[in-house]
This record gives structure tokens, sequence and C-alpha cells, in this order.
């Protein structure tokens, strides 16, 4: 765990029309990015000032040589004050923090993001890629994305199925449906997910039925992210977990899904 | 820079520089470790330790409010059993003071933690008060004079230890309060823990803690925790230890201007994990520029 001040390099807007929107930055952060693996993830204060008062967790997207790369989505006072860094800016960084994804040797491996859980798993997928590890890669959003951010993606992951609640871009529909369409075709080893909470309760129920071994990035508010505040705690079946210590990767059937 | 005296007595403990970390948002000092070097600080306070483990409250515990955090943890901690078991040895390692924060839900148990921790090698003993008392049916100790003397009392009859109370803001007269502490026989007052408050979900129409109220701390407290201090160091002649808000030495100065002792930092750990060292210099050199070689010509300096 390092306390990094790093430089930004430069910052990328995914933006279409008609498209969801999202940002990648990247970070000059030489002994954050050495360490960091597939799961782990960075706090970052947004501002020197005190509102935001928090600084806010992102998973890292990937990491190569000096550099770390985020991708997300502005979402309230923190990001939105991050979407307008321009490169050559100072910001302190936490990280790399907590337990990332144990990687499962057995093909084919399937990652399962929804929305922004996209992040940890492409760092994953490039990970396996590099291993020789097989795996099939399934994006759930709720319309299409820009055509450069579906090239950068396509780069480490090669081809993406791609469900969009609008039907806008790849397959119409939720992308629970399409793990359940691709189950027709290919039986996972194993599943690594994030996304939003309901699809990863209804994935762990599912994965539980078909008895396949899962593993899921988990998100919720915290603080320190070094496991002293005890806020971002999440229900597991045996009590209580520090999210930001003992995760944010967690085996699916640890954690308690019914809320 | 010349030689710059740091050092502070607060009754009988004596510590190398004014700036502890607060009690809660610093854990068990261990989680900090690998990002400061523990031995710079004037003291370590434990996290809130009771006799028995506590589970805490149920999720969100957090909820960022502007220039501060709503949190509701619920005091979950591991035990006193296990904290010296556990922890206490790594701590006991660095050359800083360790003040062990205790909670209880009856006198008796404020009374068994204070004896237990006695002569385990710690340096002194911070009270919580701000807890419910089970026996009359929930209200908190701190917000009764007579409550908080039988505590003190208790408190201080068990250990040989320094015993400061800490005081919850949410009472009708602090000084009060604080006279009732001092006449007990606690060494110090510490204050303020954080103020309890709430806040809502409008979309869900819930409140957006899962133990509906949680406690208000940070910058946005400072303004009231100081005026707070500063109530009781001009009507009382008991030290006491500033807490709330503190994000920088600017800040921890007014306290020490104000007249606290000491100085307390608690939730900027989270945006800043080194801020205590910082503010620690900054105070130095602050007072380098000032022209002046001991912290203590600047505690209750302020001008009126």
């Amino acid at each position: 765990m390092i306390l990094e001040r790093a430089k930004i390099g430069e910052q990328r807007h995914f933006i279409e029309e008609g498209t969801e929107d999202f940002y990648l930055l990247t970070l000059i952060a030489p002994n954050i990015a050495r360490e960091a693996k597939p799961g782990q993830f960075v706090m970052i204060k947004a501002s020197y000032t005190l509102d935001p008062f928090l600084r806010r967790p992102f998973s890292i997207f990937f990491c190569e040589g000096e550099k770390i790369v985020l991708l997300y989505k502005v979402v309230g006072k923190g990001t939105n004050l991050m979407s307008n860094w321009r490169g050559g800016e100072e910001v302190s960084v936490l990280g790399p923090l907590g337990r990332g994804f144990q990687i499962m040797a057995e093909c084919p491996q399937w990652l399962v993001a929804g929305g922004t859980g996209i992040a940890p798993l492409y760092f994953l997928g490039a990970e396996l890629a590099k291993r020789g590890i097989g795996f099939q890669f399934i994006w759930g959003l709720r319309y299409k994305v820009a055509q450069g951010l579906l090239d950068l993606l396509n780069e480490k992951l090669g081809s993406l199925v791609i469900y969009t609640e609008d039907g806008s871009m790849g397959d119409q529909g939720l992308v629970t449906s399409g793990v359940e369409a691709l189950y027709e075709k290919q039986k996972p080893a194993g599943i690594y997910a994030c996304g939003p909470w309901p699809m990863l309760k209804a994935l762990a129920f599912w994965a539980k039925k078909e008895n396949i071994p899962m593993q899921v990035s988990l998100e919720t508010q915290m603080a320190c992210g070094i496991g002293a505040c005890l806020g971002c705690i999440v229900e597991g079946k045996d009590g209580y977990k520090k999210l930001c210590q003992q995760g944010p990767v967690f085996k699916a059937e640890e954690i308690k899904w019914e809320r | 820079m010349g030689k710059i005296n740091l050092a502070v007595k607060v009754g009988r403990l004596k510590l190398k520089n004014p700036v502890l970390v607060a009690s809660g948002p610093f854990g068990y000092g261990e989680e900090y470790a690998p990002l400061i070097d523990l031995n710079q600080l004037g003291g370590i306070v434990v996290k809130g330790t009771s006799l028995k483990p506590k589970i805490g409250n149920p999720p969100p515990r957090l909820v960022e409010v502007p220039c501060g955090l709503l949190n509701a943890i619920g005091l979950e901690n591991i035990g006193v059993e296990q904290f010296m078991e556990k922890k206490l040895p790594f701590l006991k390692q660095f050359d800083t003071k360790i003040m062990v924060n205790i909670f209880g839900f009856s006198i008796d148990e404020y009374a068994t933690l204070a004896e237990r921790l006695d002569t385990t090698g710690i340096d002194a003993l911070e009270v919580n008060v701000s807890c419910p008392n089970i026996k009359t049916g929930g209200k908190a100790f701190g917000i009764d004079p007579k409550m908080v003397a039988q505590i003190t009392q208790v408190v201080c009859q068990r250990t040989h230890l320094p015993v400061f109370i800490k005081l919850s803001p949410q009472v009708t007269d602090i000084v009060t309060i604080a006279k009732a502490a001092m006449d007990a026989g606690a060494d110090g007052v510490s204050l303020i823990n954080s103020f309890p408050a709430m806040a809502i979900d409008i979309y869900s129409g819930k409140p957006k803690l899962g133990n509906i109220t949680g406690g208000l701390s940070g910058p946005c407290l400072k303004p009231i925790a100081l005026k707070m201090v500063w109530d009781i160091v001009r009507n009382l002649n008991i030290p006491v230890m500033g807490i709330g808000g503190i994000t920088n030495f600017e800040d921890a100065l007014e306290y020490l201007i104000v007249g606290a002792k000491a100085v307390q930092i608690g939730s900027a750990n989270f945006l800043n994990p080194q801020v205590s060292i910082e503010v620690i210099n900054g105070i130095k050199a602050y007072l380098d520029k000032q022209g002046v070689n001991d912290i203590n010509m600047i505690i209750g300096s302020l001008k009126t």
C-alpha cells in the first residue's frame, strides 16, 4: 500500500450521439502501478478542498509500466471534478488496495460486467490473455458506447458479447439473460463478475444452481480504504466483512445476497 | 530552525507533541503503520473498546456530507481481551503514547474495563460517555452530570492511569458536564465526540444510514467544537484535548490558542493518512516563523 503523488497523464472522454459516456483517465504512479493486481483498487482525492470530503475508490482498469488507468462515469461531485482534469495536474493516490481476483486456471472463464463494472474485469481479462487462459467477456449496458471505447476493449479482450437494455448495441436485454443464452453453447469453468447489486445477486444464484465457482467485485461507501474505519462492511454469510481489506473481490457464496 | 519545544503536559499525561490521532478513524494504528511513522505522533487514541466484542451496525455505515462525514459504525470492536492479546503488543513497539478509548453499557462495565487495562503498559484511558445506559432505559450517560461523575469516579478508582472523559456535544451545557468529570477526579476532558445527525435518500424515502442516525464529524463541526473548548477553558481549570474537524496545522493551532493542551485528529486521516505528521511539522514551522520556541507559549494565548 503506497500513498503516491501521481501526475495526470491524459484523459479521454468517450461520448458520441446516443451513447453512454465514459472517461478514461491515465495517472502516472510508478510505485502503485508496479504492485497492482487485477481486482485491486485505488483511492483518489478528487480535490484539495474539503468538499468532496473523502477520497473516492476506483477499481484499476489497467496498469502498464508507470501508468494506472481508470475507467469511470460521472456520478457525483468527485467524478465531476475529475472529469475536468486535462493532464499535468498532480493528485494524491492511495493504492493498490484490497484483495484482487484469485485467478482460476481452468478454461473457459466468463467475465461478466455490468456498466462501469467493466473496470476491474478489463484488467483481469488482459491478465488472463497474457497467461493464455481462455475466456469469454460479456458486458451489459443500458445503451450503446462509443466506438473508440469498444476498439480499446477489443484490443486486449478480443470480441465481447454485448447486451444493451434498449438494443442499441449488441443484443437487447439484461446481461443475465445473455449469460443464460451463452450457457446453451458453452459451459464456463468459472465466473468473475462486477456490476450493480441486482445483477450480481441474480448471477450468484444462477451460478450456485449450475454449480459454477464465481468471484464478485463489490462496491460500497468507503472512508479509509485500509481496514481501519469499518465503514465499508458488507454482510457475509458468516458475519460482516471489510470490503476494503477482505474484498473488494469475494467468492459469491461468501456474500449474503438477500437484503 | 532553532530548537523548538513541542512537548506538553495534559494533566499527568506527558506528550512529546500536542498532536494525537482520535479514536475510531485510526483503528488500532497498525492499519496506518505502512503509511506513516507512528513514532512521530504525540499519541494514538485506540478505537473504542468494550468488555466483549461488538458487531456494530448494519450497513450503510457512512454518508458523506459537505465538508464532513456521517458515520454509524456502531462501535464495532474486538473487545478488550483480544485488543490486549492481538493489537496492543504491536502498538507498544512505538515511541508514542497509547490512550485506549473505553465504553460500556453500565457503570460496572466501565469499572471492569478500567481495571483490566490498568497494568497493561498503556499510558492513559479515554472514557466515551456517549453510550446509552441500558439500566436507565438507554438514556446516554454523557448528558447527565451525575452519571458522568459516577463513571469518572469509578474509573479513576480502578486505575492509576490518567483518565480523560470524552464529551458529547449534544448537551445543554457542556461546562456542567466537564465540571462533573473534573470534580470526580478526571485528569482532563476531550471534546467533542461526533454530533448526532442524519441524512435521507429522497428517492427511496429511507435514511441513508442503516442505523437511521449517526454521528457527524469533519471540518463542518470545527467552529462548534472550538467554541465548546473555549467555554470549558475559560470557566474551569481542567486540561482539555480539542477534537473536531482538524485537517491542517492552522486548525490545530486554533484549538491550542483557545486553550486546548493537545488536539486529536479524526476523520481527516481518511483524506490524508499523513495529516497528523503534516500538522506536527506545520506547528513547528509556525512557531519558528513567529519566533516562539515553546508550544506552551501559544496554548491559551487567545487575545480577547
